[in-house]
Parts: structure tokens; C-alpha cells; sequence
């Protein structure tokens, strides 16, 4: 099975506004694509900045600062002319709590698509229900579509933010600790539905859960005080790694 | 088991006197509004028929006639605050809990408005008088600086409009054009907006002088501005940050996110913030004592003194002629109850939306 790769960063630094000491240092790390790959260390280890770094979310606070380069397909995205629309519909994300929107249902998933200037009713609906079939959301909604999305539960709604950042078929999908707030049920079907979607989208999962990265993820990066410890195949890191740190870690000696 | 009766019955007694005196308090609070409610009914119901509405004020002593000119008055003076001062109060909400989020900028004007809601209104009321209504020499400064103010807002619409217009026909792509286009919008929208401000002046400002309209409308508007500027500021500030970095996260534009999610989210809160406002304004005085004086005769014409009720109740209440007593108290009575409709119709937005 030959590996493509689909983001390489190179000597990433990372500052946020107004500190001296770098968040991230020295972070060189390859993605590969159609695969999982899992962001694990203690808490403070700078793991969802790093995942901040791939659809820059960090542009949105004034005086934050990057070095280095993260190639997405072979561009530099932290170059200033690399347009952040572009990046955001290339690479997707989902946060920690689920984010609905005030609106429908129907709405939630078709607003990424009407960002990009579908209007056509016809092809919203069909990439609506493709997005939320995908997320495995269908079969529960699709009878109240136009109910607000506020009404689903935790999980459901988890899913439909999935479903939302699906519609606009991003290439790169972020997950950061997307199970951290639902129940175990709802944890399991998350979990299962990443696997599936490694058929179509490069993943990267930000998690504290390490059983949850030995189960769905093909690659573990390991991460420590804003340093990237340890990269490797996941069953290697679980079973094999070659650093100490790595291996304390895993046994539950720190974290 | 620790457990000492006496000290138990002692808790149970302090308990019970808090209990009691809070309910006190409470019903002693309930029992002055009832009483003030009930009055201005009973008084206020005598002088109310359809000619109250319907008829202008008789001279001085004569019986009958109504308070047209005060009712229409009200409305219109109140119905000009909210255009002046809701999207104005709201804007600048927008603009602190939004754009300016977390700067010393925002949070200045945060304070000062805090400062602005608790001034008393007739300070607002001297305030206007001394820039709206007391003309400089033989220029009106206040009506040049509302004509000013208007001005700007007309050419920053224009130079918005402009700018999208360019960017959708050329696609900008070069720094160098990206800087002429941005030279040549800016020139052309400050020279419009010196064309529209000599327009208006010369057609409106030497109209504008002495006790008006206009400038109990701006008086009641400047008391609402901190009013909705708060409520949409802190409404704002309630939505989880998260929301919008999610819209972010799919391609979204600030705008965008303010305008789909923000608002959305806080519109509740918003719409509640600006309907208390109007009633907040609708039953000030002071503020309109000096600025839109008072008015025996009907007038739609916001550049003439115009009655209000508020002034019309103050006048009629310390006038000699019990007629005027009698359509005073009607007076208040519908004013009472257009504030307490107006409230009534803000909790129900809230409740009803958070039914559904």
C-alpha cells in the first residue's frame, strides 16, 4: 500500500499574541492522504493549536504568528497570498462542542454550500441529503429537515456538523476532540463514521482518549510541551515506540 | 449525630422572618404599582372618547375638543427616535461586540454608554436645545452637523455600493490596482458626500430653527442609542465564540458570520432590547420640554413645535381648568398603556421564542 502524501509541514513555529515562547516548536510532521491520523499528549501539549495551524483558525486572533511552511498539495498555506477561503473549503473542521447554527436543519448543512454560491434548490437539496447520508444523520431527520437544528441531541447534532462540513467535499478533515462532549453510544458511531469516511477525505483527530486513537487512526503523532515527540504508525506507537516519553505516556505513567 | 434541636428551631425562625419580610417587601412594591395602575384608570377612563382622539385641543376654558395634535405628535417624534436611534444604537453594538471585540476602544465605548443610559434626560434636553434648537448667529450648527452626519452615512453607502460594483466588474487581483481602485472609490465617494452635504444644507438647515420636531426626535434617540448599543452589545457578547469560528471554519466572511449566525443567534435579545427602548423614550418629558416644546394646534411638520402627550399631560395637569385635568389623566392612561402593551409584546417575542 503506497502512501500519498497530502500535508507536509516543515519546522512549523507557532506564537500566539503577546508570548514569547513558541506554542509550537520545530514541528515537522507528514500527512497521508485518505488516512486517520491522531494528535495525542497531555492537555497543554499544543496538539489543537497544531490542528489550528492546518485551516489557520489562528488568523482570526490579531498578533498570532507562524513560521516554517505547511504544504497542503504542495502550497505553502501560511504564505499571505494563500486565499483563506480557498483553504477553508479544501479543509474542514469540527470542534470539541457541537457548533449548530440557528437555523433549520436543512439550512445548517446547505450554509457552506451557499457560501460557495449554490442556489440552485434542486442541487442543495441532493448535496444536503448526500452530506447528511454520509454523516449518518439521514434516516433520523429526514422528516423534520426544516425543524431547527438546536432541538437535536448532543450527538445528533455532532453528526450534523459533520454533515455540514461534508457538503462542501473538503479534501482535509479536522476533527478536534469531537467525542470529548457525547455520550459513549454517541462516541462509537463518531468513531465509526470517521473509518468510513477515510474512503473519500484525509483525517486528522485531535483526542485524549488513547483507546479512541488506537481504534480509528492509521498514523499517532505524540505530542509534548509544544514539541512533536514521536510520529509513526499507530500500532507502532501503541506497541513498539521508540521514546521514552512515548512509552510513559501510553502506560499512563503521566498525562 | 450531631444534632441540636434548639439551635435547628433558631435556624427555622431566622429562615422564616426572611421569608416573610422579602414577601413584605415584594408585596409592598406590587401593592404602590397596582395602586398607581388602578388610579390612572380610574381617573383617566372619565376623559376617554373618540373625539379625545379625533378632535384638536379647544381654547383655554371651553370645554370639549381633544389632544389630536399630541397623540400624532408623540407618534410621529417617537417613530422618528427609533429611525434615528435603533440603527444607530445597533450598528455600534454590532461594531463593539463584533469588530472591535476586546480592544480598549470597545471597551471605552462600553462605558461611556453605560455612563450615557443613567444621565438624567433633561441633560439630554438642554443638550439638544443648546445644538438643535438655540441657532448660532443666523446658522443653525446642530441642523449642519444632523445634515453632516446624514451626509456621511449617504456617502458611505454610496462608496460601498461603489467598491462592490468595481470588484464585481474588474476582479482586482494586483496590489497596485488593488490600491488605485481603493484611491479613486475613497475620492469619489468624499466628493459625493459633499454634494449631498450641500444639497441638504441649502434645502433643509435654515428651515430648522428654533423649537422642532426634529430635535425632540434626536433627544429621545440619543436616550435610546446607549440603550440598544448596550442590550445588543451584551445580547452579542452571549453567543458562544465557538459558533462563529465553526462558520469560519467553512469559508465564511466576518460579515457573513455576524449577519447569519450573530444575529441570528442574539436576535431574541436584540428585538427584546430595542422594543423597551421605545418604551423607555415614549414616556420621557423632560428631554422634550425645551427641544420639541409644545404645540396647541395639529402639525405633521417635524420642522414646527409639536405637541407631545408627555408635555401635554405636564401642561394640562398644572393648568387651571378641570377639563384639563380630566384629559390629562386620559391622556396618561393611553400612554400607560401603550408602555405597558409595548412590554407586554417584548416578553412575549422572548417567551415565544424560546418555545419554539
Amino acid at each position: 500500500m503506497t502512501e500519498q502524501e497530502k500535508i507536509r509541514v516543515e519546522h512549523l513555529y507557532f506564537w500566539y499574541a503577546k508570548s514569547k515562547e513558541p506554542a509550537l516548536k520545530d514541528i515537522n510532521i507528514s500527512i497521508y492522504e485518505k488516512r486517520v491520523t491522531a494528535l495525542i499528549g497531555p492537555s497543554g501539549c499544543g496538539k489543537t493549536t497544531l490542528l489550528r495551524c492546518f485551516n489557520r483558525m489562528h488568523d482570526l486572533y490579531p498578533e498570532n504568528r507562524y513560521e516554517g511552511k505547511i504544504l497542503l498539495d504542495g502550497e505553502n498555506i501560511l504564505d499571505k497570498d494563500y486565499d483563506l477561503i480557498k483553504l477553508r473549503t479544501k479543509v474542514g473542521m469540527v470542534f470539541q462542542k457541537p457548533t449548530p447554527f440557528p437555523m433549520s436543519i436543512f439550512d445548517n448543512v446547505a450554509y457552506g454550500l451557499k457560501l460557495r454560491g449554490i442556489t440552485n434548490k434542486e442541487e442543495l437539496q441532493r448535496r444536503v441529503e448526500k452530506a447528511l447520508r454520509q454523516a449518518a444523520l439521514w434516516e433520523e431527520v429526514k422528516d423534520r429537515l426544516n425543524q431547527p437544528a438546536t432541538g437535536l441531541s448532543g450527538g445528533q447534532q455532532q453528526r450534523l456538523v459533520i454533515a455540514r462540513a461534508l457538503a462542501v467535499e473538503p479534501e482535509v478533515l479536522l476533527f478536534d476532540e469531537p467525542t470529548s462532549a457525547l455520550d459513549p453510544i454517541s462516541t462509537a458511531k463518531i468513531e465509526e463514521l470517521v473509518v468510513q469516511l477515510k474512503e473519500s477525505v484525509t483525517i486528522l483527530i485531535v483526542t485524549h482518549n488513547m483507546q479512541q486513537a488506537a481504534r480509528v487512526s492509521d498514523y499517532t503523532a505524540f505530542m509534548y510541551m509544544g514539541e512533536l515527540i514521536e510520529f509513526d504508525k499507530t500500532d507502532i506507537i501503541f506497541t513498539s515506540p521508540k521514546k521514552k516519553l512515548t512509552e510513559d505516556y501510553i502506560t499512563g505513567k503521566f498525562g | 449525630m450531631i444534632y441540636n434541636p434548639a439551635y435547628v428551631r433558631r435556624r427555622k425562625v431566622k429562615s422564616l422572618i426572611a421569608l416573610s419580610l422579602s414577601t413584605l417587601a415584594a408585596f409592598l412594591g406590587l401593592f404602590w404599582l397596582g395602586f398607581i395602575l388602578f388610579d390612572v384608570l380610574r381617573h383617566g377612563i372619565e376623559g376617554i372618547n373618540l373625539s379625545l382622539f379625533l378632535e384638536d385641543p379647544a381654547p383655554p376654558g371651553i370645554p370639549g375638543g381633544g389632544l389630536r395634535n399630541a397623540f400624532v405628535g408623540q407618534l410621529l417624534i417617537v417613530f422618528y427616535a427609533t429611525i434615528i436611534g435603533v440603527p444607530v444604537g445597533l450598528l455600534a453594538g454590532i461594531f463593539i461586540a463584533e469588530y472591535a471585540r476586546g480592544t480598549k476602544f470597545a471597551r471605552t465605548v462600553s462605558i461611556l454608554s453605560d455612563i450615557m443610559v443613567s444621565v438624567p434626560s433633561i441633560v439630554v434636553g438642554t443638550f439638544i436645545y443648546a445644538i438643535l434648537v438655540q441657532p448660532v448667529g443666523s446658522i443653525n450648527l446642530g441642523g449642519l452637523i444632523a445634515v453632516g452626519f446624514l451626509s456621511a452615512i449617504v456617502a458611505i453607502i454610496f462608496g460601498a455600493i461603489l467598491s462592490f460594483i468595481v470588484n464585481r466588474i474588474f476582479k482586482i487581483t494586483s496590489e497596485i490596482a488593488g490600491k488605485i481602485s481603493n484611491i479613486t472609490i475613497s475620492t469619489l465617494t468624499v466628493l459625493f458626500g459633499i454634494f449631498v452635504f450641500l444639497i441638504l444644507s441649502s434645502k433643509l438647515v435654515d428651515k430648522v430653527q428654533g423649537f422642532n420636531g426634529w430635535s425632540g426626535a434626536v433627544s429621545l434617540a440619543f436616550i435610546m442609542i446607549p440603550v440598544v448599543l448596550r442590550t445588543t452589545e451584551d445580547m452579542l457578547s452571549l453567543v458562544p465564540w465557538t459558533l462563529r469560528e465553526a462558520a469560519f471554519a467553512l469559508g465564511a466572511s466576518y460579515y457573513k458570520v455576524i449577519k447569519d449566525i450573530s444575529i441570528r443567534a442574539a436576535i431574541t435579545g436584540i428585538l427584546t432590547g430595542i422594543i423597551l427602548s421605545i418604551a423607555r423614550v415614549a414616556g420621557e418629558t423632560a428631554p422634550l420640554l425645551f427641544t420639541s416644546f409644545n404645540n396647541s394646534y395639529f402639525t405633521t411638520n417635524m420642522n414646527e413645535p409639536m405637541s407631545s402627550l408627555t408635555v401635554t399631560i405636564f401642561n394640562y395637569a398644572m393648568g387651571p381648568y378641570e377639563d384639563w385635568h380630566i384629559k390629562a389623566w386620559a391622556a396618561a392612561l393611553v400612554i400607560t398603556i401603550f408602555i405597558l402593551f409595548i412590554t407586554i409584546v417584548s416578553r412575549a417575542i422572548i417567551s415565544w421564542r424560546y418555545r419554539s
